[in-house]
């Protein structure tokens, strides 16, 4: 009928002609479908087809690149499987287990729960010996975690951390730029200030918040006691020395190996990158990007950057909380004094300003 | 067993953009947040440039969204986040080659947004993308760097003219082009500068420079573009403008002021009628606006002269040039050389002994060839530089051996360029040519009476004497025609002069008519002198009166010189433009007064003497006397009103004879294209019924009528078309079946006047024959 007005304009609507214009694209048609789609990989549900391939050392190789793969399940049985190997052929374990500590690394910063704690597990069974090679692997990805929105992962991280500062500890605080950043990121994950009126100068107005003010998310007692223990342990790595000395533990390895001379030099490292302090090709370091390999530099370097009295003065008010934390805190307070027993603070505060 | 609540940002990492919205609402609480995820992008970062190459796809899609949550919030924490800008810069710089192509995208906007946020100047933003759309292999890459290139200089232009970047920018791009002419990269400059002038973001002396070079350098590629510019670069920033303005669609105001009275009044509606009204008003300021002035690339050049020498001598004399380029390509390069010669009369001799080779019959697309000789060819050219080629021409193409379409397009051509060299041409040659105006063919006949007339115009001597026609052979006797020799110029005068001259003449009479003193008195010179310096200082009064009605202050548009002047060629200095001698200053010198003094002698003698005392009577009324803005006025209505009486059929035969003069001395702007020398051969060939038909109906050829209507049908929609509505009948006729039942079921309630109605319409139809009637 096409009587309405309405009708009528639908109608001449039909039998318009579109407006073509060079050098614009054409209109789509009102009908248009996009076709287009966008893929990566196909990824098939089951990628293993036969499990009952001879050799362990196929599988292996099977399972570590499965911790690639996009479902949740399979990185998480790939990790059990290899730490179940692990387990088993201690002796023998026909795989490098470095290479396996590299990728399995790759996994820490993983969205699944499950994943990070079949990591957890796999990680303990790592010999220490080849963690040390390959420990700034985990370094960056661990310190990545500790601030994450997500609570699962920060606390993956800091059961990696202490699991990692209790095997390698002295490995992890003197490594490239890990001492600083670390305890940068350790404060921020606090929400620990710079209470002095000399630094808060510099900050110029951030710092004005009560330091009870927790982070959003961060207000969990468990993630919070797991950080606070991590941060003992990193304090205590850091700043106490373990062992003897350096000179007598040299003299004692020289007496070990009475006959030769300088042994070491002509094995093969055993700590990571060797010559990394002398810096020979990156781009000249900050002080935060600088390697602190021996105690007394990284307690100086600690106190310099005033982060000896953020820490102090934060942990004081964590203790006067009470309570579990409180007795966790106390513990930090202790290493903290039994660190910086012979440090002269004011002294060394002159010096830095 | 209900589930936990979590709160919003427990919940998943996933949750950046929470985080993000309110830090922008209150960043002074949340600073904690955001330095737990700055160190968190620091340590990804770190990840990431540990093995560029390798990394895994999970910490590359947590870098991506940690940088768009940075970018994002960045400038609320300034202090916190000053290495980001650094970080991105450096991230791009060495790792745009192996960045996975979705975090490369990310990079490059975060760099535009922080911009946006004003963290980073465009300057620096500009000399990080730019190098990278010169390096990168990727396509997409370059795609989008040049889109943001182009709408980060867009945006810097938006408000005002942004000098100091856009001369940064112009610089970078000229040195692109002058350090290395061999590379292709400067395709990119001649890219830019291209688009930047389509958008009349840059239309000063600077980007024509860059152009130049462009034209100049060793790159094929790059010199067709840079040739491409100077050839169609204005039309294109035309087409531009034009678009851009009927691109926005026209609110209807009358419309939607109907509608708002119809429909339900709304706080709303109101509101949106207002804006629409804004619009309108917005629109026609723009549209009143004053045309910002453009000039053309070509008349923007510096030194003409000596870019066409370099065109010249680099692209196309050399027998083995640096660059190869083809034909076509050769072709273009010609045209601008030719154009530029033709557009600033500049010298360049060997050009012309250049085309000879080119002029056979047999040379793949000579009728441009042709174009460009024509184009070439100015006054200022010696004819004997220009006599063999039109030698040539006429040997080769016109001939009673040659096809139609060849001796037509030989005889426009020599026709093109007579009319701007009349002395390239000789009389026995002429007489020659002009015989084949006899000529079977209908392209060739006309082609040789174009001659024929253009002839009898610019030098009839050269014709035979039955061929002058009779206004040529009455000027020749009379002395009035009379061949301009070479270097001769034109003078010029000022359009309706004499008729203000006259009128003046009149009123002064009228006005001594009215005092009773005898209109044709020159003794009472005192008395005369008097008069005219009153009226004179009248008409500065006026002065002040006009100015405000046009709207001046507004209307003036600062044109900024780039503290380079035009450079002027010596061509233009030979001939001072007379109009320069009307400066209108606001305060009159004292030159004024003794311009009277001098004026006495040819006005005080009115009577018409020969015409050449008339003429000189003329020009001493502009060159002795500053016209006061009162005479202009006059002048101005007077050439309306004589435009106005030449279209009187009396006139008009005259009118016609100007029009035809002003298509035979075309703008010198307009370029001649091969189109116009073949354009005649059309005539050659006999049309087809088809085409006849079609040409009657006034469509194009190749165009189909678009469908077969009813009178009726084609009547409606061209009312409809107008916007006027249906009759009574035909919407008492379209009236919906189920309206009309009621009325049909009230037949016993009809009126009189219904009852009437129908009886007539019966009855009428019965004289008809049936509704339709039976007139066959």
């Amino acid at each position: 009928m096409g009587s309405s007005a309405k009708r009528k304009k639908e109608k001449k609507q039909d039998f318009q002609k579109p407006k073509l214009k060079v050098g614009k694209t054409k209109p789509k048609a009102a009908n248009f479908t996009s076709t287009s789609f966008k893929a990566k990989s196909i990824v098939l549900t089951q990628s293993t087809l036969s499990t009952t391939a001879p050799s362990l050392d196929a599988q292996i190789l099977h399972n570590v690149s499965l911790f690639k793969s996009k479902s949740d399940s399979q990185r998480k049985d790939a990790l059990a499987f290899i730490t179940n190997a692990i387990m088993e052929h201690r002796k023998g374990f026909p795989y490098q287990v470095g290479e396996i500590f590299k990728e399995a690394c790759k996994l820490l910063l993983d969205r699944s729960d499950g994943v990070r704690n079949e990591l957890l597990k796999l990680l303990t069974q790592l010999p220490a010996v080849e963690v040390t090679i390959h420990i700034a692997e985990p370094l960056l990805r661990i310190r990545a975690g500790m601030t994450s929105l997500a609570k699962g992962i920060r606390f993956t991280s800091y059961d990696a951390l202490i699991w990692l500062l209790k095997s390698n500890g002295e490995e992890v605080v003197s490594s490239v730029g890990t001492w600083v950043k670390y305890l940068q990121s350790f404060q921020s994950a606090f929400a620990f200030h710079a209470k002095d009126p000399a630094i808060a100068t510099n900050t110029s107005g951030w710092s004005t918040l009560p330091s009870s003010v927790q982070p959003i998310g961060s207000n969990d007692s468990k993630v919070l006691m797991k950080q606070i223990q991590a941060l003992e342990s990193f304090l205590r790595a850091g700043l106490i020395q373990t062992g003897e000395d350096s000179e007598v533990l040299a003299a004692q390895s020289a007496a070990r190996s009475f006959p030769l001379w300088h042994t070491e030099y002509h094995t093969m490292p055993t700590r990571s990158k060797p010559f990394a302090r002398l810096n020979l090709f990156g781009p000249p370091r900050s002080a935060e990007d600088e390697m602190y390999d021996d105690v007394d530099e990284r307690r100086r370097v600690f106190a310099e950057l005033g982060l000896y009295r953020t820490f102090a003065h934060g942990i004081k008010t964590l203790r006067k909380q009470g309570g579990e934390v409180g007795r966790a805190a106390s513990q930090v307070e202790k290493v903290l004094a039994e660190g910086m027993v012979d440090w002269d603070e004011d002294k060394e505060y002159e010096v830095a300003f | 067993m209900g589930k936990r609540k979590v709160g919003a940002l427990e919940k998943v990492d996933a949750d950046l953009p929470n985080l993000q919205h309110k830090i922008r609402r209150d960043p002074l609480s949340y600073q904690d947040d955001f330095s737990n995820q700055w160190n968190q992008y620091r340590s990804l970062i770190d990840v990431y440039l540990q093995s560029p190459s390798t990394s895994d796809d999970a910490s590359i899609v947590s870098l991506r969204e940690l940088i768009d949550f940075v970018s994002h919030v960045a400038d609320c924490y300034p202090r916190v986040a000053s290495g980001f800008a650094d970080d991105l810069k450096n991230l791009l710089a060495s790792h745009h080659a192996d960045l996975e192509s979705e975090l490369r995208d990310k990079v490059v906007g975060s760099l535009v947004l922080i911009r946006k946020k004003e963290i980073i100047d465009s300057a620096t933003l500009l000399t990080t993308l730019f190098p990278l759309l010169l390096t990168t292999a990727s396509k997409s890459l370059r795609v989008l760097l040049f889109q943001k290139i182009l709408s980060e200089l867009r945006t810097a232009n938006s408000k005002s003219t942004n000098h100091r970047l856009n001369r940064q920018v112009q610089t970078l791009l000229y040195d692109l082009l002058a350090s290395d002419p061999t590379s292709p990269k400067g395709i990119w400059a001649v890219k830019l500068t291209r688009e930047l002038w389509k958008r009349q973001i840059w239309s000063d002396t600077k980007a024509v420079e860059i152009m130049k070079e462009a034209a100049l350098s060793q790159n094929e590629k790059v010199v067709c573009g840079g040739v491409r510019f100077f050839l169609g670069g204005d039309k294109e920033r035309e087409e531009a403008a034009e678009e851009s303005s009927d691109d926005d669609d026209t609110v209807d105001m009358a419309k939607l002021k109907h509608q708002a009275g119809i429909s339900k009044k709304t706080k709303k509606k109101a509101a949106d009628l207002k804006k629409a009204a804004a619009t309108v008003k917005r629109k026609e300021r723009k549209k009143k606006a004053p045309h910002p002035l453009n000039f053309s690339a070509l008349h923007l050049l510096n030194d003409p002269q000596g870019f066409a020498e370099k065109l010249f001598f680099q692209h196309l004399y050399p027998q083995h040039p640096k660059v190869r380029l083809n034909l076509e390509q050769k072709l273009l390069v010609l045209q601008l050389v030719s154009r530029l010669v033709g557009l600033h009369k500049l010298t360049l001799i060997q050009l012309y002994s250049y085309f000879l080779k080119f002029l056979t019959p047999r040379q793949p697309s000579v009728t441009s060839f042709l174009a460009s000789l024509a184009q070439a060819t100015h006054n200022l050219v010696p004819p004997d530089a220009l006599e063999p080629l039109v030698q040539k021409v006429a040997n080769e193409f016109v001939s009673e051996a040659a096809a139609a379409e060849v001796a037509s397009a030989g005889l426009n051509a020599i026709r093109e360029i007579c009319v701007r060299q009349p002395l390239a041409m000789n009389e026995t040659l002429l007489q020659d040519l002009v015989m084949y105006r006899k000529s079977k063919d209908k392209g060739t006949m006309m082609a040789a009476k174009g001659l024929v007339s253009l002839y009898r115009e610019v030098g009839a001597e050269l014709l035979k004497k039955r061929d002058r026609g009779k206004e040529a052979a009455l000027g020749l006797r009379s002395g009035a025609l009379k061949e301009r020799r070479f270097g001769e110029s034109e003078e010029g005068g000022i359009e309706g002069l004499d008729l203000l001259e006259k009128f003046k003449e009149e009123e002064r009479q009228r006005k001594r008519g009215e005092k009773g003193l005898p209109e044709d008195d020159d003794d009472d010179e005192a008395l005369r002198i008097a008069e005219e310096e009153q009226e004179e200082v009248e008409g500065w009064k006026n002065w002040d009166a006009e100015d405000d009605d046009s709207d001046d202050s507004g209307g003036w548009i600062n044109v900024e010189s780039d503290g380079e002047d035009i450079n002027i060629s010596d061509s233009d200095d030979e001939k001072p433009p007379p109009a320069k001698k009307l400066r209108t200053s606001p305060s009159p010198t004292p030159k004024n007064g003794e311009g009277n003094d001098e004026k006495k002698q040819p006005s005080a003698t009115p009577d018409p003497t020969t015409t050449a005392q008339r003429v000189v009577a003329i020009s001493k009324l502009a060159t002795t006397r500053i016209l006061t803005p009162a005479d202009l006025a006059k002048l101005n209505e007077l050439r309306t009103q004589a435009s106005i009486q030449s279209h009187l059929p009396a006139a008009r035969r005259k009118q016609l004879q100007v029009a035809a003069q002003a298509a035979a001395s075309r703008h010198a702007d307009d370029a001649i294209t091969a189109e116009t020398i073949s354009g005649l051969a059309a005539l050659s060939s006999k049309a087809t019924r088809e085409e006849k038909i079609a040409h009657a109906r006034g469509l194009k050829p190749g165009e189909q009528r678009e469908k077969h209507q009813s009178t009726t049908a084609m009547r409606k929609a061209k009312k409809e078309a107008e916007g006027k509505s249906t009759t009574n009948k035909e919407k008492a006729r379209k009236k919906n079946f189920l309206m009309t039942l009621g009325k049909a079921k009230r037949k016993g309630k009809r009126s009189l006047v219904e009852t009437r109605k129908v009886l007539r319409g019966h009855l009428e139809r019965q004289k008809r024959g049936g509704k339709r009637g039976n007139k066959g």
